[in-house]
């Protein structure tokens, strides 16, 4: 025996469930004597009080919006007069004004001779799947891409209005068929294996369904789309439906390989630049001192230092000249993500800086530093680059340079290089990180001015931040943020 | 005392081979130094063909990588496949420092990559390591 009291069993009971819980609503009202019945659900959904509230037709016309009246009361005439069923939709308003959208439905009660005796009629309020398909049509409209939906099973596909736009189709007629065949027929036949290994690895894998294709348009020519959607899949694992969009993406697609041919050809234009440009200075500088080595009997002392000076000058511009291409090189190039030993690293500095600054005395504090996710050869750029600025930049006292890093709170890494040099004037603080800016006299301090732009630039390119912290006089901090992807492995 | 070492030189620079033969004249290993100026004559000496019958095997060569026609890419891929040729050793000596030739060069089994110094003492200082290295310490494949 089911375990229910009387009054679960009680008709009334779930026909009052049946309403509250389906949105419903049911009236009757006789031919002869003119009663209009209204069951509970009907006063809900007009939102108004059985107690305040006894309907009659005349009334209960005016329950709708001004604009459905007439259509309404045209609807239920007809169904009367011909006998007939009758179906529409309608919106109902409130006595505080808000407005429901309802469908309503009915049939004519017949007695035993045939004879017309009453209307029943059901209403169903729709307002929220109203609410909702409005809301997806309107995106569908303003949207630039369309939306599809293939029902695998029965083999059907549904798209929304502006697949015809975007494939060049002026109207529905235009188009020769809406079959999911026609659309396949549009890929380009590069795109066909692509597209079906896309589907393939979606269904049996779930891998993310998202790729670029070619497709046909009206006019014979093809154009790119990107496609993305989402499988729903069955208690045994078939997928039996596929929704997702298509986004005419030709424009940026040509744009992109515009943008790529130019960034090889400035690659290339660089790299023959610099080596173009080598070749001369290292014969300029190359002869000259060959020229002091071999005639330095014959030479005085300002030939000699003429010499000199076209040496560096030479040097100077070769040095110029790779800074550049490196500058270069790092826009064009991709990025690489692994992780890296920053504390090996900067070890590795420390010895580079020894080999070059072999007559220097100096001191550089590096110790637990992490391990990072990073492009560890753009990285290592900036480091050497603060590292043999703080020793070129020194002050009276033998440099002291201390790295240090601080994991933030949203896992990114902060890195600061102090050290106790000559300082950066507030003023010029900015500067600094802009190409060629030299903020000291060339006969004082070596360098190109292209260092610290490399660094900036290796920075922005991991979506980080470089900044100064320093007083004139008083040393200089660079600190700069490495931001850490989140879940993922490396 | 065995013969001295053939080094063939190949670079298209003028100045380049001269600055490399008054770098190698200074090193204390003397050397017979063959200058050619475009890799595709570089071919035609290592196989002795047309003016090039009677020119010796080099025990090592030194190799530009940035010349018309045939640059030094395409002559170590020639070089590396050939049974008669592959065993002697090739030192890329380039103005490049670009990471993609470098790799290219050891792809294409380049024995040593090493970058031209614009500074004259740093080019000699090269030279002489190479001689040092090359011709001194590393045994060359047996003739």
């Amino acid at each position: 025996m089911p375990n229910t009291t009387d009054k679960n069993l009680d008709s009334d009971y779930i026909l009052e469930r049946l309403e509250r819980i389906g949105g419903l609503g049911h009236w009757r009202y006789e031919f002869e004597s003119g009663w209009l019945f209204w069951s509970r659900g009907v006063y809900e959904i007009h939102g108004l009080d059985p107690s305040q509230y006894k309907p009659d037709l005349e009334s209960a016309v005016k329950c709708y919006v001004p604009e459905d009246r007439e259509h309404v009361q045209a609807c239920v005439e007809r169904a009367i007069k011909n006998g007939e069923n009758y179906t529409f939709e309608c919106r109902i308003q409130h006595p505080d004004n808000t407005v429901r959208t309802v469908v309503s439905q009915g049939e004519i009660e017949l007695d035993d001779d045939g004879k017309k005796v009453a209307i029943f009629g059901t209403i169903n309020d729709i307002t929220e799947l109203r609410e909702y398909e409005t809301r997806f049509q309107l995106a569908a409209l303003g949207s630039t891409s369309i939306m599809w939906d293939w029902d695998i099973v029965n083999d059907e596909v549904y798209w929304t209005g502006r697949i015809l736009e975007l494939l060049g189709y002026n109207n529905a007629e235009e188009m020769p068929s809406n079959s999911l065949t026609f659309f396949k027929n549009l890929v380009h036949p590069d795109d066909h294996l692509k597209l079906k290994n896309a589907f393939g690895d979606h269904f049996a894998h779930r891998a993310p369904f998202h790729i670029e294709i070619r497709l046909q348009k009206n006019d014979g020519n093809y154009a790119w789309f990107s496609a993305r959607a989402h499988a729903h899949w069955d208690s045994e694992g078939r997928a039996t439906r596929i929704s997702g969009s298509l986004t005419d993406v030709h424009d940026l697609k040509m744009m992109e390989t515009k943008l790529k041919r130019s960034n090889e050809d400035l690659n290339q234009f660089a790299s023959i630049a610099a080596h173009d440009l080598q070749q001369p200075l290292r014969a300029i500088s190359g002869f000259l001192s060959l020229l002091k080595e071999k005639y330095h009997e014959e030479l005085d002392d300002s030939a000699q230092t003429y010499i000199d000076h076209a040496v560096t000058s030479a040097e100077n511009m070769s040095e110029l000249v790779k800074d550049l291409l490196e500058y270069s090189r790092i826009e064009t190039e991709e990025i690489h993500y692994k992780l890296c030993d920053t504390e090996e690293l900067v070890a590795d500095i420390t010895r580079s800086m020894e080999h070059i600054f072999k007559s220097e005395k100096f001191t550089i504090n590096a110790e637990n530093l992490p391990q990072i996710v990073c492009d560890p050869l753009k990285i290592q750029r900036v480091f050497y680059n603060l590292i043999e600025n703080a020793i070129k930049y020194r002050g009276n006292d033998d440099p002291i340079i201390t790295v240090i890093a601080q994991q933030q709170d949203n896992a990114d890494w902060l890195f600061k290089i102090k050290d106790n040099g000559i300082g950066i004037d507030k003023s010029k603080q900015e500067d600094v990180f802009k190409m060629f800016t030299r903020l000291h006299k060339k006969e004082d301090y070596e360098g190109t001015g292209v260092g610290l732009a490399i660094c900036k630039k290796v920075i922005d390119l991991h979506l980080g931040q470089i900044w100064i912290e320093s007083k004139a006089g008083q040393g200089t901090t660079f600190a700069f943020i490495i931001p850490q992807p989140l879940n993922q492995q490396f | 005392m065995k013969t001295k070492p053939n080094i063939l030189i190949i670079d298209d620079s003028e100045s380049d081979t001269i600055l490399m033969e008054e770098a190698i004249k200074d090193t204390s290993i003397a050397n017979n130094i063959f200058i050619v100026n475009d890799a595709n004559d570089a071919l035609k000496f290592l196989r002795g063909e047309a003016q090039y019958k009677s020119s010796p095997r080099p025990n090592l060569i030194i190799l530009d990588l940035k010349m018309p026609d045939m640059d030094g890419h395409e002559f170590l891929s020639h070089v590396k496949t050939d049974d008669q040729l592959k065993s002697i050793p090739v030192i890329v000596l380039s103005t490049s420092s670009d990471p993609v030739d470098i790799r290219k060069c050891y792809e294409l089994h380049a024995n040593c990559y090493i970058e031209k110094p614009v500074n004259f003492m740093r080019f000699k200082k090269v030279i002489s390591v190479i001689n040092d290295f090359w011709l001194g310490i590393a045994h060359l494949p047996p003739e």
